[in-house]
């Protein structure tokens, strides 16, 4: 117990822990609060008059549709008998802001992100301060130690799981009211997001078991983190490595997911702490050909996942301790001669320090499988809709004629028949007679068709509102011109920018061989010079190599379609102009460019002010990848104009300058704040010493 | 060449590291003996323009080296208690490095003498991230003298060096001193007891001594005495006097060293004096 007590002081003592910790805390609490609406209380006489208007509304359009066997008559017929049975029942019960409590997701954000951060710390402390080889030597510090570091760490997992969901709680109920804290004998069946829920259970209950549902996911992450962070005696490189667990199975196996791969959602972190998993999800798993729940595969699976990496700590630790052994037993590494040493330019050494570095190396690399492999899942993952949608754009390829017209309303009413035929509609018999298909074939017909043709549908809706404005575009397939710039894998190339950057500059700070170079000839502006170069040639030669992967996997799959038509021809792309495509294209990458520039110069001047890669490194990556996450839900002109996927996707960018407010704040925080941080630093960098 | 400090003050919050700190140095090696927190870290900093002092002038040949800028650190060697050093790099590959930021010209022609006198020529393309602790000091030593500084500030350079290294570097301190400006701050008296020029002792930031040893050693002749006595009375030897040392003799007894104006029984023996005695002499009521 003593031992427990003091492994959990090291972490409570943390300044710089507490501080992160307590930073996220508040900002889970205020993203709650921020992101929460306000509920208002429903009298019976309210409610009834609200059904009331709803089918009175019902009964005129349904009085003026000239069709009333058709679909939308259907449809009214369907809203009135349902409403109709509600119009005498009770209000609702109001259960104060629970419902958004479980809906509300950015707090699995944040206590990954907390648990990464603490993981990363905790499991490399006693190599960092070195106190392990005290460790060993001490009658307890073998087995006791990993028993004392896991149980330790299951603690800080509950507490915070615990304080993240109060605050999010205390958020969202700071808004509504603290009324029903206990739910007022509310069941989730009462939430309309869980009207369907397959059990019932109260929504008090519900939120405890929510809470408790994190509580595996967490613990995964934790293990992992702090398993990484042992092993490669690190902290940056675990959290490297959670940021693209959590942001790529997000971003990428999410969207596998889309395709029917539950083992991929199920390695999705986020998803699995969703409580939408709990109470909402009918769909089962089928494991070994039995229909297992998927709440519970999300809860076992992160489990044991956390059981896999504690158990690879505690070998790594015992082994290395030597318990079988009885001495501590290091194996001395074999040293090799290194090739013989010339006399280089400064730059030529900056850039040996990075390459040299086999950890660094090591995230480089991944990171560029990580994208890769990205870029290989990112364009399938609807393959089936984006051939259907690339058939008719070939179809109808070059102008919109009176004759395309024509033939794509004809298509429309078929995949539409279809839709309603596979929705259990009664069918006109004439159009499976003018189609000449029988129900079945309609309905494959229909799968088939009509993802692609809504996709279609927008481009058509776009170009038609072009020419009314007397912009005449052609249609042409535009799927890998989209594609090419959608952001979401961004993240890898961020991290990696992030990761030299700091490493380059805060390394001497860290390893104190700072203390000694700015005593020397061309240890002050010289130096800094040369390191920002080395550092922005590095981030460019990063950003071609990314982007030709992009380019390559993107273009390679779907092809570069009239690359000399105007650049309006592909919807989404807003701004005017009639250059052509390629040169839109290549004026992006420019716009791109620009931005990891400018990350990199930002992180260059946080790590001068920062001194220390670990946590010049965390700042970085989440002053870059949390308005990401911040972005959807929060609309919040600093989350906008911080953003990578703005900062990267040179079209968003432009498009701020739409906006003299987005565009002045994007200036100040992509521009003048680097500049402040970099430019004092390079006056002081001589003279600034702390003992 | 004179490097003159002129009353440098240095505060960290409320406590007063150096408070009108004023030597003139000219070629040879000085040492700055004094317990920690008396000032030594600091004054080294100031004088390798790391840290900016409070008040006070320091002048190189006459010239203010805050003014004199990049000139001033191309005359600076400078080693650091706690020097980093670049894992990745083999010793010769971190001294082209260091070489480099030093603005070395032909360095090719140094780096295999420096690293033969530091003993590291044998391991000179062995990364350095396998160096034990004293190979990294004398690697750290290496990189110091490197491209001729005038000026060579060393922070605790034997620390971590067995005896026979210690000897060697204390050598080639010594050696290189000729034409140089050596500052040595240690706590390891014996290192600069034969080699240092001027001995300065530092006490709460300010001089409260500075000769040569053997001047220093002189002002406590006659003040060091050996008793011999029984085990059970050292006790009582050490709530009475300064005992600089204690050894037990083959025939049971205890041989005692001792600090004391007077002869502190009637048959001890006045010894010659050391450095050491004279730096317990000094600081003893908090070493002791």
């Amino acid at each position: 117990m003593k031992l427990l007590k003091f492994e959990l002081l090291k972490t409570v003592r943390n300044k710089f822990i507490v501080f992160v910790v307590l930073s996220l805390l508040i900002a889970n609490g205020v993203t709650a609060f921020y992101l929460c609406r306000p509920e208002h209380d429903e009298t019976t006489a309210d409610y009834a008059s609200a059904v009331g208007d709803l089918l009175t509304d019902t009964e005129k359009k349904y009085s003026m549709l000239e069709d009333k066997d058709g679909f939308t008559g259907e449809y009214y017929t369907q809203i009135g008998n349902m409403y109709s049975a509600l119009d005498t029942a009770a209000a609702p019960r109001r259960v104060s802001g629970w419902g958004q409590y479980l809906q509300y997701g950015y707090v699995n954000l944040f206590l990954l992100t907390a648990c990464a951060f603490c993981a990363a710390f905790t499991f490399r402390r006693e190599k960092e301060t070195g106190e392990m080889i005290t460790l060993y030597s001490s009658a307890n510090g073998r087995g006791n130690y990993v028993i004392v570091k896991l149980l330790s760490s299951s603690i800080i997992v509950i507490v915070f799981v615990a304080a993240f969901c109060a605050l999010s709680l205390l958020g969202i109920f700071a808004k509504n009211g603290f009324t029903a804290f206990t739910g007022g004998g509310a069941r989730i069946q009462d939430l309309k997001a869980y009207m369907y829920a397959p059990y019932e259970i109260s929504v008090f209950r519900a939120f405890l078991l929510s809470v408790a549902y994190k509580i595996p996911a967490c613990a995964g992450v934790y293990a992992f983190c702090g398993c990484v962070a042992y092993l490669f005696d690190s902290g940056v490189v675990p959290l490297s490595f959670s940021a693209v667990l959590m942001y790529g199975s997000y971003y990428a196996m999410g969207r596998v997911y889309t395709n029917g791969n539950a083992f991929a959602k199920n390695s999705n972190l986020f998803a699995a702490m969703r409580s939408s998993s709990l109470f909402g999800e009918l769909r089962g798993t089928d494991v070994f050909g039995r229909c297992v729940p998927t709440y519970v595969f999300n809860a076992v699976f992160p489990a044991l996942l956390a059981a896999a990496f504690a158990a690879v700590f505690t070998l790594l630790h015992v082994k290395r301790a030597g318990i079988k052994i009885k001495l501590p037993k290091i194996k001395p590494k074999k040293q090799k001669d290194v090739r013989p040493a010339k006399p280089l330019p400064l730059y030529g050494f900056e850039m040996k320090k990075l390459t040299k570095s086999k950890v660094t190396v090591f995230i480089i690399i991944l990171l560029f499988i990580v994208r890769w492999g990205v870029s290989l899942v990112s364009p399938h993952f609807s393959s089936m809709d984006e051939t259907v949608y690339k058939y008719y754009c070939d179809k109808w390829q070059g102008q919109m004629t009176e004759k395309f017209e024509e033939e794509y309303l004809h298509e429309q009413r078929k995949v539409g028949a279809g839709y309603m035929l596979t929705n259990g509609y009664d069918v006109d018999e004439n159009i499976l007679g003018e189609f000449n298909m029988e129900p079945g074939d309609l309905e494959a017909y229909y799968r088939m068709r009509f993802e692609g043709l809504l996709m279609f549908r927008d481009k058509i809706d776009r170009l038609k509102e072009l020419r009314e404005r007397g912009i005449d575009a052609p249609i042409l397939y535009d799927g890998g011109y989209k594609r090419f710039f959608d952001s979401g894998a961004d993240i890898f190339l961020i991290l990696a920018v992030v990761y030299i950057c700091t490493y380059l500059f805060s390394y001497d700070f860290t390893n104190r061989t700072h203390d000694v170079v700015k005593t020397t000839y061309n240890g002050g502006k010289k130096l800094l010079k040369t390191k920002l170069l080395t550092c922005i040639c590095l981030s460019a030669v990063l950003f071609a190599v990314f982007t030709a992967v992009s380019a390559v996997s993107t273009f390679s799959y779907f092809g570069m379609t009239e690359p000399t038509a105007p650049m309006y021809a592909v919807p989404g792309f807003e701004f005017t102009g009639s250059m052509p495509l390629w040169a839109y294209l290549l004026l992006m990458i420019l716009v791109r460019f620009a931005g990891v520039i400018t990350l990199c110069l930002f992180c260059c001047g946080l790590s001068l002010l920062l001194k220390n890669n670990l946590t010049s490194f965390t700042v970085s990556a989440c002053l870059y990848v949390f308005p990401t996450f911040l972005l959807s839900g929060a609309e919040s002109m600093i989350a906008h104009c911080a953003d990578p996927s703005y900062m990267l996707d040179g079209s968003g960018f432009i498009q701020l300058a739409h906006s003299p407010a987005f565009f002045a704040v994007s200036v100040f925080v992509c521009v003048v704040i680097p500049l402040l941080l970099i430019i004092p630093q390079t006056v002081k960098m001589k003279g600034k010493q702390e003992i | 060449m004179e490097l003159v400090i002129e009353n440098v003050s240095k505060s960290y919050k409320q406590n007063k590291a150096l408070s009108g700190f004023t030597l003139t140095m000219t070629p040879g090696i000085y040492a700055l003996l004094g317990p920690n927190g008396s000032g030594k870290s600091t004054l080294m900093n100031i004088i390798t323009d790391n840290i900016k002092a409070d008040g006070g002038k320091i002048k190189f040949d006459g010239k203010d080296i805050s003014k004199m800028g990049r000139e001033y650190l191309k005359l600076l060697g400078y080693m650091p208690q706690y020097p980093g050093i670049y894992p990745q790099f083999s010793a010769e590959e971190y001294l082209y490095y260091m070489a480099a930021l030093k603005g070395v010209k032909d360095p090719e022609k140094q780096i295999d003498g420096v690293l033969e006198e530091v003993e590291l020529l044998d391991v000179r393309r062995k990364k350095t991230a396998y160096f034990s602790g004293g190979m990294k000091q004398r690697l750290a030593l290496a990189q110091a003298v490197l491209g001729d500084p005038k000026i060579l500030v060393l922070d605790e350079p034997t620390a971590g060096m067995d005896p026979k290294q210690r000897i060697a570097i204390r050598n080639y301190i010594s050696k290189i001193s000729f034409d140089k400006i050596v500052i040595i701050a240690t706590h390891v008296v014996s290192d600069i007891e034969y080699i240092a020029r001027d001995v300065v002792m530092l006490k709460k930031g300010v001089i409260v001594d500075n000769a040569p040893p053997d001047e220093l050693t002189e002002k406590i002749s006659g003040k060091v005495f050996r008793v011999n006595t029984a085990q059970k009375d050292v006790t009582e030897y050490q709530r009475k006097f300064k005992v600089t040392n204690i050894s037990k003799e083959d025939s049971g007894g205890v041989y005692l060293r001792i600090l004391s104006d007077k002869a502190p029984a009637e048959d001890a023996i006045a010894v010659s004096p050391t450095l050491e005695d004279y730096y317990l002499h000094v600081f003893g009521e908090s070493t002791v």
